[in-house]
């Protein structure tokens, strides 16, 4: 397990485009992935889950993977944050 | 902005309303007006034998819903921007594991197909309608779109996109994927009863390029089908069955209009900053919450200045706190995360004089900004109760106006310490370090800048009433008119020492009033040293475009001649030289 946390950068937040993208890059993994905010964990899979953390720019956010390739997961999920979701 | 529903062309029988201008542009077109459909949910429970058959039909209508937003995603991967990916996001959302997990579970509990889907994704709605960025709470569109599909795809009905090439659609909602098919079709418009200005259809609408306004109410009842319409996209005016004349003007006025967005469409996107890589911020100036949008849609980094004695006019009272705290909840909401300038009422000018006790033979010269303010303390601090309370997300910034002398700051800030004081024994959350800056718009707080800027956390000049006060002319009195002008060596000398007091104690100091949006007057201003302009939204693009081609040090060098100018004539030969 791998506990870490990442920031949402872009301006716009974590809306359904990110949102989708987030899902797309974390269904690849076999891991379980989750994210938590404010002691609310919702499963990094689920667009649904994704988008009602309404997570604002500079929102602060937990990261969780557990499984075989969750150093791969990880990785992958924390560069798409720091990208901004190739939003500005 | 004008929200007078009446056109003056004598005779006509045309109509107007009103919405929210969500794509910009002109279309001129017919009424393609599709009936709202409500259909009522079954809320009875299911006999055991009935489970698979409604399980059956929630299975078929994802993937129908599924297979047609494929569809739509082959038509947008032909658009640009990021519409493909907005619909493909849907295909996640109708597929989500969760919610397709919970759905199934209640139709097996006993809930219709339907009521399964109406409760799995209402409560998701909720939970974004309560979230504190409204940019956020749009999104709970994206899933009553999604639950709308689902619904029409459980009932077999199918939306026709069958619209006529030069057609208007009218309707109660729109999907992205339903505007894309319609503009297959060639539909030339969009009006909806309901809808955000960042919902995805109306980010859509902007992506390909098609006019559209939103938050018409009853547009499907009071819109006749096959009526000629036309849709403003800039002002969010509809006009319905238009006289030749109109139909003439617009027509015109579409083809200005295209010129003008190629011109300044890519602007948008684009930092204001001058050639050699001085940033200058541009804000918005408004008046009501639907503003903000107007505003944030020509990317502007701010509210500079939001007139609140507006809200007394269309009242025509002074407000409720209630009123006032959702007022200002609304635009500070609107406009978050980016800044927002609340300026306290500015009561005894033009328009509005209300509670002035008497009558004044010179009101511009009487009780009015500040002082009126400080004389009726009661109305004072409930609009301060009302500003504070909507810090709570510190975006909100309080600006007093008017002030002369420095007495007036001084007890102006002892009723805001009080109503902080007062809230928070209340317990009542908000901005502890909301900053309160001064409008200087008297040449004796020009004069004394230095102790404002001291006093202050930012200030902002108002350079209509500077130049009034300064050259002691009314400019709507035709006899001396021509002596008023905003540009005048000694309005310009007084810019330079509110700035150079600013810069001394490191404030923020802005040019809010009429010169801000003057494009010929930009560069002076950048010379000047001012690095905020607040100007009217649709100047906005207009005024980036002057800032993203000036010089900074070419401009400071205009300006060390222009502050040694004995005329106004002598600045404007120079302006014009400049050019």
């Amino acid at each position: 397990m791998i506990e870490t946390h990442v920031h949402v950068v872009n301006r716009a937040g974590l809306h359904t485009r990110p949102a989708a993208m987030l899902v797309k890059i974390a269904s690849r993994f076999k891991s379980e992935v989750y994210l938590m905010r404010d002691g609310f964990s919702i499963n990094a899979k689920s667009i649904i889950g994704v988008m009602t953390l309404a997570a604002e720019q500079g929102a602060p956010l937990g990261l969780t993977v557990i499984g075989e390739d969750e150093r791969e997961a990880v990785d992958a999920i924390v560069q798409l944050f720091a990208s901004g979701f190739d939003e500005p | 902005m004008d929200k007078t529903m009446s056109r003056h062309h004598g005779s006509s029988a045309e109509r107007v309303l009103k919405g929210v201008p969500a794509s910009p542009g002109v279309a001129i077109g017919r009424a393609f007006v599709l009936s709202v459909d409500s259909p009522t949910i079954r809320n009875d429970r299911l006999r055991s034998e009935d489970v698979d058959a409604e399980l059956a039909r929630f299975a078929g209508a994802v993937e129908v819903s599924t297979a047609e937003l494929h569809r739509a995603v082959e038509i947008a991967r032909t658009e640009k921007g990021t519409v493909a990916s907005i619909i493909e996001s849907f295909v996640h959302i109708v597929n989500d594991p969760s919610i397709t997990t919970a759905i199934i579970d209640r139709i097996k509990h006993g809930y219709p197909a339907e009521s399964a889907v109406v409760a799995e994704y209402d409560t998701h709605k909720a939970v974004l309608y309560g979230a504190r960025d409204a940019f956020m709470r749009e999104r709970a569109q994206d899933l009553e779109h999604v639950k709308e599909r689902l619904l029409a795809a459980m009932r077999n009905r199918h939306m026709s996109h069958a619209a006529a090439a030069d057609s208007i659609v009218v309707a109660g909602s729109v999907t992205p994927q339903d505007m894309l098919f319609f503009k297959q079709n060639s539909t030339l418009g969009f009006i909806t009863e309901v809808g955000g200005i960042n919902a995805h259809t109306s980010i859509l609408a902007r992506d390909i390029g098609i006019p559209a306004v939103i938050g018409v109410r009853n547009a499907t009842s009071d819109i006749p089908r096959n009526a000629t319409i036309i849709v403003d996209g800039y002002s969010g005016l509809i006009i319905i069955d238009p006289t030749p004349a109109t139909i003439t003007e617009y027509a015109e006025k579409r083809l200005r209009a295209e010129a003008y967005r190629q011109r300044l469409g890519e602007l948008r996107e684009k930092d204001s900053t001058t050639t050699d890589g001085v940033h200058v911020a541009l804000l918005a100036n408004i008046d009501t919450p639907d503003d903000v949008d107007v505003a944030m849609m020509q990317g502007c980094e701010g509210v500079g200045l939001v007139r609140t004695e507006l809200l007394l006019v269309q009242l025509g009272r002074y407000p409720s706190l209630e009123e006032q705290t959702a007022w200002y909840k609304d635009i500070a909401e609107r406009a978050f995360p980016l800044p927002v300038t609340f300026r306290a009422f500015d009561v005894g000018s033009d328009k509005f004089r209300e509670g002035i006790p008497h009558h004044e033979d010179n009101p511009a010269l009487g009780l009015r900004g500040i002082r009126f303010l400080l004389y009726r303390p009661d109305i004072f601090a409930q609009q301060v109760f009302a500003v504070l309370r909507a810090s709570v997300n510190r975006n909100v910034r309080f600006m007093l106006p008017m002030v002369s002398v420095y007495e007036e700051l001084q007890q102006a800030k002892q009723i805001i310490a009080a109503c902080r004081q007062a809230l928070m024994a209340e317990g009542v959350e908000f901005d502890h370090n909301m900053p309160v800056g001064v409008m200087i718009e008297t040449p004796a707080a020009a004069l004394l800048a230095d102790v404002f800027a001291r006093e202050t956390d930012f200030m902002s000049i108002g350079t209509n009433d500077l130049a009034q006060y300064a050259l002691a002319t009314d400019r709507t009195n035709e006899l001396v008119a021509d002596i008023f002008d905003a540009c005048h060596p000694s309005v310009l000398r007084m810019i330079r020492m509110i700035v150079v007091a600013a810069e001394a104690h490191g404030r923020s100091v802005s040019v809010c009033g009429e010169l801000a949006g003057h494009a010929a007057a930009t560069e002076m201003l950048v010379g000047l040293g001012i690095r905020e302009l607040s100007v009217t939204p649709r100047l906005l693009l207009e005024v980036k475009q002057r800032v993203r081609t000036t010089s900074n040090a070419e401009a400071c060098q205009l300006v060390e001649q222009l502050l040694q100018c004995t005329s106004t004539l002598g600045v404007h030969a120079l302006l014009t030289g400049s050019r």
